[in-house]
């Protein structure tokens, strides 16, 4: 600030010292703003970018009664939605397994399909899967996801994540 | 001052800013394993029996018409020392053993205590539950208080 | 021009003057803005950008509904990732803001810059200034604790003691006859929407005016010197802007904000206030009965407002008197005693 009268500015060519040496150092105070300014523009917005990405909710995998075992119709199946994601279920006499029953394809909600023999179908582009939920026909990818599931009293108990109520909302 | 100087100053406070900007990173740190442990607490506390249990047992006996749902503090009551409204239960835990608790419940409070010592009477009290409340219903429901606590970082309310 | 070819085809595609455009940027400043009043200006319009980008960050997780408000600013503040720093940051940077406008406009009063021709320049800095005001007091009440819901009833009750106008100015502003579930929803608009859009226009206007007229120079300063805006006048700028967010940083970091007690319709709590910007105006309505104090008010904004044209009436007056000054002072140390008072009360 002490040269408000100006005319001593270093950096103009008219100042005293070599042009060679001068635009040396220009440069060089140059590069090492645009660095420092890059750096401090990043870091902000490492932080600004981490806010905008919420943490994972922690989780405990619990036992849920899901469905009454005779409303599942032996021989077929049937999908339930709980708070802790959608169950495909198929029962033979007393023993019934589960599935996710969101289609690895695209992730919609698949469905029973009581006339074909290929068990369970997803509307949204035709992909199927038999009972063993594997693909046996359209674009599904992967089979569909096992979940444990088991009979006790009647009910048909799955085992799901569940997340703090808070973080649901 | 130069150019130049000046370009060196501007540099040097944006790296100085980074510095800043990774200390906050530590208090995030801190902070995100605090929200965590709370998190988790309450996760395990929603999947414990009793306290589910005794959550029934404070909405079957209505302790949530004048307490709220979840214990968060109450309605109106003119001039009790409580803030002029019926006291939360959310620092219960803090102050009382199970015993004592239970022991409260059985007995109520007939007279509340006044906020303003020249003013009226608080309309409302606490009726005892001695004759309701026994057993494991009143094991539960202690249970559950006990496990009742303020949620983070929220101004304490009045203690009781 | 260098003829790189890259540089040529983007040219030819997109033909922006870039000559015309760079005439701004080599715009020479007198060299009294090197001392150190030249932040005044710049800073508030730094700090607005700050603004804008936490506040948009904020959106992200804040619901405008009273139930869920208070609730999401819980986890605004608790459960997500630096978003105590981007509260933080949002709060005290709208503190700094009116600070820094207070003592822009206390340099242009002082310095008088605002007289013929640059009488307009002022008003639209008025404006700004009032809007900002609307940014805090909408904003406080977004919080949703027990102290902002009270204050914006009170504030909004205010409002309606308005003569004439007042019973619609409330209805508006609260979208029915009380404090609702609208007055919330309204608020959030005002604070995310329209104010932000006359705070843009109201910016530009004052800038361009600024750069039409050029800096005013001081009055009996005979240096004839200038200083270049670029490169020279936009380091100090970014220096400026990087104290600032240096310290709000660190501020955060040492002090991280806090939770207040949910808002609750049926209690009113001990000591309410406003934020201490309004400190002046809510003593000072307790001071007098409410219609002079409101009449007094309005009266006081608008001398500020058309502040130019008074003080040119006040000098053809009693020319040389400098009686412009003389009031104006007492104008703002009245102000600034009120605010001490309120705040020491």
């Amino acid at each position: 600030m002490s040269d408000l009268a100006g005319g001593r500015d270093p950096d103009r060519p008219h100042s005293v010292g070599g042009a060679a040496g001068l635009s040396r150092r220009v440069f060089l105070a140059n590069v090492f703003l645009g660095l420092a300014g890059l750096l401090g523009a990043a870091a902000l917005a490492q932080r600004f970018f981490a806010f905008l990405s919420p943490p994972a909710p922690p989780e405990r995998v619990v036992e849920v009664p899901a469905i009454a075992l005779e409303s599942v119709p032996d021989g077929g199946g049937t999908v339930v939605h709980l708070a802790g994601g959608h169950f495909a279920i198929e029962r033979r006499g007393q023993t019934v397994r589960a599935f996710s029953a969101v289609c690895t394809h695209l992730g919609c909600v698949i469905q029973w399909q009581p006339t074909s023999d290929q068990a369970w179908y997803c509307p949204c582009h035709h992909g199927r899967y038999d009972r063993d939920g594997r693909v046996v026909g359209g674009p599904p990818p992967r089979p569909l996801i096992p979940v444990e599931a088991s009979v006790r009293d009647g009910q048909v108990i799955v085992k799901l994540k569940v997340r703090p109520a808070a973080e649901v909302a | 001052m130069s150019v130049t100087a000046q370009k060196l100053v501007v540099a040097l406070l944006s790296l100085a800013l980074v510095a800043a900007l990774v200390a906050a990173g530590s208090v995030d740190a801190r902070r995100q394993a605090e929200a965590r442990k709370h998190a988790e607490a309450m996760l395990d506390d929603a999947a414990q029996p009793q306290i589910a249990r005794g959550r029934a047992v404070y909405t079957k006996y209505s302790c949530n018409a004048c307490h709220a749902a979840g214990g968060t503090g109450g309605i109106m009551n003119l001039n009790a020392e409580s803030g002029g409204k019926v006291n939360g239960l959310l620092h219960l835990s803090e102050s009382y053993r199970p015993a004592e608790l239970a022991e409260k419940i059985r007995n109520g409070v007939p007279t509340v205590g006044k906020g303003d010592p020249t003013g009226p009477d608080p309309p409302l009290h606490m009726p005892p539950y001695r004759d309701l409340i026994a057993g494991q219903e009143m094991r539960d429901l202690v249970a559950y208080l006990m496990s009742l606590r303020p949620p983070p970082g929220e101004a304490k309310s009045s203690a009781w | 021009m260098s003829a790189h070819p890259l540089r040529r085809w983007l040219a030819e595609r997109v033909p922006i003057p870039m000559e015309e455009l760079r005439k701004p940027l080599r715009e020479e400043l007198p060299v009294h803005l090197r001392g150190w009043a030249v932040w005044l200006g710049g800073t508030p319009l730094i700090l607005f950008g700050i603004q804008v980008v936490t506040g948009i960050l904020l959106t992200f997780y804040y619901r405008p509904d009273p139930v869920r408000a208070f609730e999401s600013v819980r986890r605004i503040t608790l459960a997500m990732r630096f978003g105590w720093l981007i509260r933080s940051l949002h709060q005290n940077a709208g503190q700094l803001m009116i600070i820094a406008l207070f003592l822009h406009m206390i340099r242009v009063f002082v310095t008088r810059a605002y007289r013929r021709p640059r009488e307009l320049t002022w008003v639209f800095g008025m404006a700004l200034f009032l809007l900002t005001l609307g940014f805090g007091f909408t904003g406080y009440s977004l919080v949703y604790d027990s102290l902002s819901y009270w204050a914006t009833t009170v504030g909004t009750n205010l409002l309606g003691d308005v003569p004439v106008v007042g019973h619609q100015l409330l209805w508006l502003l609260r979208g029915g006859p009380d404090v609702s579930p609208n007055t919330l929803a309204r608020f959030y608009n005002f604070h995310i929407g329209v104010l932000p859009t006359l705070m843009v226009l109201a910016i530009t206007a004052h800038l361009v005016l600024v750069r039409l007229h050029g800096v005013a120079r001081l009055e009996g300063d005979r240096r004839h010197e200038t200083y270049d805006f670029f490169p020279e006048h936009v380091l100090r700028e970014a220096a400026i802007a990087l104290v600032l967010l240096l310290g709000l940083v660190v501020y955060a970091s040492a002090r991280p904000p806090g939770l207040g007690v949910p808002a609750d319709p049926t209690f009113t709590p001990p000591h309410i206030r406003p934020e201490w910007y309004f400190f002046p105006s809510y003593r000072w309505l307790k001071l007098v009965p409410m219609q002079v104090g409101i009449w007094t008010s309005a009266g006081f904004v608008g001398c500020m407002m058309f502040w130019p044209w008074v003080d040119a009436g006040l000098e053809r007056l009693a020319p040389g008197r400098r009686l412009g000054t003389w009031l104006g002072s007492a104008g703002f140390a009245f102000t600034l005693a009120l605010l001490v008072w309120e705040a020491l009360s």
